[in-house]
C-alpha cells in the first residue's frame, strides 16, 4: 500500500494489541479417531469498499481439528452473493480434492463423500441442478468443476445456517462475542494453567 | 510399539531420538492432557516487542466491526 491513513495504521496496531492478549494462545489437536474429512466455506460479498471485491475463505476440519484454512480477497468480481459465495466453494473444495487424495497417499482413503457446509441456499442449489445455469455463465469454470466433483460423489455441498457457518470468521470482523465462540470452535486455545 | 517402531527404524537408517517435541518448523508444542496445543508464542511476544507494544491495552477482537478501511479517504499516514 503507497498511501496508507491513520485509520489503517490504528488497524495494525489494533492487531498487535489483540495479540498481545492472545500471545500464547494455539493450536488445540486433541486424540480423536475419527479420520472424516469435513469442510466449511464462506464469502463476504463485496466487503471491500475500493473495489467491492469479496472476502472468501474455506476451513477443512479432520475429525475435530481443523488442518487447513484460507481467508482472502477473491481476485475476481463477484456480481451476487451466490457467485461470491460460490467462488469459495470452488476453492474449498479445491482443497478438499488435494486433501483427500493426500489421504489415500497415506493409506486412508476417504471412504464416503465429503461435506462442504455452506450457507448460501442459493450456491448449495446451483452444486445439484443445472437450473440456474444460464444467469451464472461466468462463474461456469467454478460452476462445472464443483459439479463435477459432486456429481463423482467426492464431495456434498449442504446448507447451514450462518450462525452455524464456522467459516464466517474467515470472512469479516466479529463482535467479542461470536468472535470468542468462532475462535473456541477452530480449536484455538489458551495454555492449560500448569 | 512405539519403541518397537524406533528399533525397527534404526536398523534401517541412522537416526536419534530426540525425546518429545517442543519446537519444530518454527512452531512451539506443547503436550497437554488431551494432545498437542502448537502455537507460536515466542514468535509473537517477538513481534510486538519490536513495535514497542509491550504494555499496550489489550483488545478482545483482532479487527473493529464499525472499521471501514478505504484508500480513499482518511488523514494520510505522517511518519
Amino acid at each position: 500500500m503507497h498511501a496508507p491513513t491513520e485509520d489503517h495504521w490504528a488497524a495494525v496496531k489494533r492487531i498487535l494489541r489483540y495479540l498481545q492478549d492472545t500471545a500464547s494462545y494455539g493450536l488445540h489437536i486433541t486424540r480423536d479417531s475419527s479420520l472424516s474429512l469435513h469442510g466449511f466455506t464462506d464469502a463476504d460479498w463485496a466487503g471491500n469498499i475500493d473495489d467491492r471485491k469479496s472476502t472468501g475463505g474455506y476451513l477443512v476440519y479432520l475429525g475435530a481439528t481443523p488442518i487447513s484454512w484460507k481467508s482472502g480477497k477473491q481476485r475476481i468480481m463477484a456480481r451476487s452473493s451466490t457467485k461470491a459465495e460460490y467462488k469459495a466453494l470452488a476453492d474449498g473444495t479445491a482443497e478438499i480434492l488435494w486433501i483427500r487424495s493426500l489421504l489415500s497417499e497415506l493409506h486412508f482413503p476417504s471412504s464416503s463423500m465429503t461435506t462442504l457446509w455452506c450457507d448460501n441456499l442459493g450456491a448449495t442449489f446451483l452444486s445439484l441442478n443445472p437450473v440456474f445455469h444460464a444467469r451464472t455463465k461466468h462463474v461456469e469454470v467454478d460452476y462445472h468443476f464443483v459439479r463435477d466433483r459432486v456429481a463423482k460423489q467426492e464431495i456434498q455441498v449442504r446448507f447451514i445456517s450462518s450462525k452455524d457457518q464456522l467459516a464466517d470468521v474467515l470472512t469479516k470482523a466479529l463482535p467479542p462475542v461470536s468472535f470468542a465462540l468462532f475462535r473456541s470452535k477452530l480449536r484455538v486455545e489458551s495454555p492449560p494453567s500448569a | 510399539m512405539l519403541q518397537r517402531l524406533i528399533i525397527l527404524l534404526s536398523s534401517e537408517f541412522k537416526l536419534q531420538d530426540l525425546g518429545s517435541i517442543h519446537f519444530f518448523l518454527g512452531i512451539e508444542v506443547k503436550s497437554t492432557s488431551m494432545g498437542l496445543l502448537l502455537s507460536q508464542h515466542k514468535y509473537t511476544l517477538d513481534i510486538i516487542q519490536r513495535a514497542g507494544m509491550t504494555s499496550c491495552k489489550p483488545v478482545a477482537t483482532p479487527l473493529s466491526t464499525s472499521l471501514k478501511l478505504s484508500i480513499a479517504s482518511g488523514t494520510p499516514y505522517q511518519t
